[in-house]
């Protein structure tokens, strides 16, 4: 019982610290204001990716739907967006998670790529139906890209800092 | 074994649901404004991650700031105090134009301007997503902040309020592909609609025909048409044009003269009636 509580506050504030980079890496980076902005790591799906492969079926999925609500509100995004795509992205892995836990590094690092493109695809896809105009769509590819690069060093020290989580 | 089966259909039609909800909010949200008090209750579970990494964020503000010697701090401080008394008298020339200027259009037949109150912000983070961007704001509902209203900074036309929480808003930048707002040549009288580009630092003057007076240097303000921004901001000025696109007529880029980067304070512009 104690491991829980445990579990659920390391979660809560690796949520919290998630959102509090994601807002915290642009105006460090993106001064002036431009292309910079692109250079960001999604925390957050990385964070959803490196719990649903180690840990099947936790956190719960209302975890990952609450928090892409909250990014939703700070990219003023529909609301539900993100909500969807990190909902999907969890139930995606806690479904297939030995799969996932089974690969190589690498492979790792290009299946983690291939799921945050098929997010930024489907947010792009959305918002273009409801009238965006989607003028530097490709930018949106780079965050992918520089989060799966970073995959082998976030998922040691992920491992590190989560272990005892991970034991419940 | 017979609970567990009893948990994972239970937490299936948990998933289910949550699916259709968020499909259900996405197009209740992208087509109407029903969902503003559920954004603004969630702006304020955000808000303080807002902020804290704003503090993170301007720490080296704050170390600058500490690095600075007194004296050349005194020095700074005298320089404000002139510029604050220049600008006081500049003011005063202001009021009396103003005035001049409501007697003339009350003389001519036409409305006076509309006042607009005028609140202050400082800029929290800057945001680029799909959907745009974004710079995020310290003011919100509670200051009566509304979704549509101009925002400027010392130098001119920054964006407008697209989306807003109770103490934050979020502002689409002029730079943005989606933000376009009708436009005139101050020196000519030549209209347009200028539209981002998606580049930083540039925008484009759509609607202008091939024939029409345009020089590098002049600049756009806001023609006050359709209502969403007042009359006379001072927006862009050009930089380069290409006269003889045939496709596409004259094409002119311009350089905003609005940068929240440098600035990191703006004005929300709203309408005092």
């Amino acid at each position: 019982m104690q491991s829980d509580a445990l579990a659920n506050l390391h979660l809560g504030m690796a949520m919290v610290v998630g959102l509090f980079l994601y807002v915290l890496a642009t105006p460090l980076i993106a001064v002036p204001v431009g292309y910079g902005a692109w250079v960001r790591v999604e925390w957050i799906p990385l964070m959803l990716f490196f719990w649903g492969q180690r840990c099947s079926g936790w956190p719960p999925l209302w975890v990952p739907w609450l928090c892409g609500l909250l990014v939703d509100v700070l990219r003023a995004d529909p609301l539900g967006l993100n909500a969807l795509c990190f909902l999907s992205l969890s139930w995606l892995l806690s479904a297939r998670y030995e799969w996932f836990r089974g690969l190589a590094l690498l492979r790792q690092c290009l299946a983690l790529l291939v799921l945050l493109w098929m997010y930024a695809g489907f947010s792009l896809g959305v918002l273009f139906i409801f009238g965006r105009d989607l003028g530097t769509w490709w930018m949106t590819l780079l965050p992918p890209l520089i989060t799966a690069t970073l995959w082998p060093i976030s998922t040691v020290l992920l491992m590190r800092i989560h272990a005892r989580a991970m034991h419940v | 074994m017979h609970g567990r089966a009893a948990n994972l259909r239970k937490a299936r039609r948990g998933t289910l649901l949550l699916f259709v909800v968020s499909l259900l909010t996405i197009v209740v949200d992208a087509n109407s404004g029903l969902l503003v008090t559920p954004r603004a209750v969630l702006s304020t579970f955000v808000s303080p991650i807002v902020y804290v990494a704003e503090a993170v964020g301007s720490l080296d503000n704050l170390v600058d700031e500490m690095l600075v010697a007194p004296g050349a701090r005194v020095a700074e401080r005298r320089a404000l105090g002139r510029e604050i008394v220049a600008l006081r008298t500049e003011l005063l020339d202001m009021r009396i134009l103003r005035e001049e200027n409501t007697r003339l259009r009350k003389s001519l037949g036409g409305t006076a301007r509309v006042e607009l109150d005028k609140v202050v912000a400082d800029v929290i983070a800057f945001t680029s997503g799909p959907g745009g961007s974004l710079i995020t704001i310290d003011v919100g509902s509670l200051q009566e902040i509304e979704v549509g209203d101009p925002v400027v900074d010392g130098q001119g036309i920054s964006g407008q309020v697209v989306d807003t929480g109770l103490s934050t808003s979020q502002v689409l930048q002029v730079t943005d592909p989606s933000h376009s707002l009708p436009v005139v040549i101050e020196r000519t009288g030549v209209q347009g609609i200028v539209s981002g580009t998606g580049v930083d630092g540039f925008v484009e003057l759509e609607g202008v025909s091939v024939s029409s007076d345009v020089q590098v240097g002049d600049v756009m303000v806001t023609s006050g048409l359709g209502g969403r921004f007042p009359y006379g901001y001072p927006v862009a000025e050009v930089v380069s044009y290409v006269a003889d696109d045939p496709f596409r007529g004259m094409r002119v880029y311009a350089e905003p003269l609005s940068n929240p980067a440098i600035s990191r304070q703006l004005v929300v512009l709203r309408s005092s009636e």
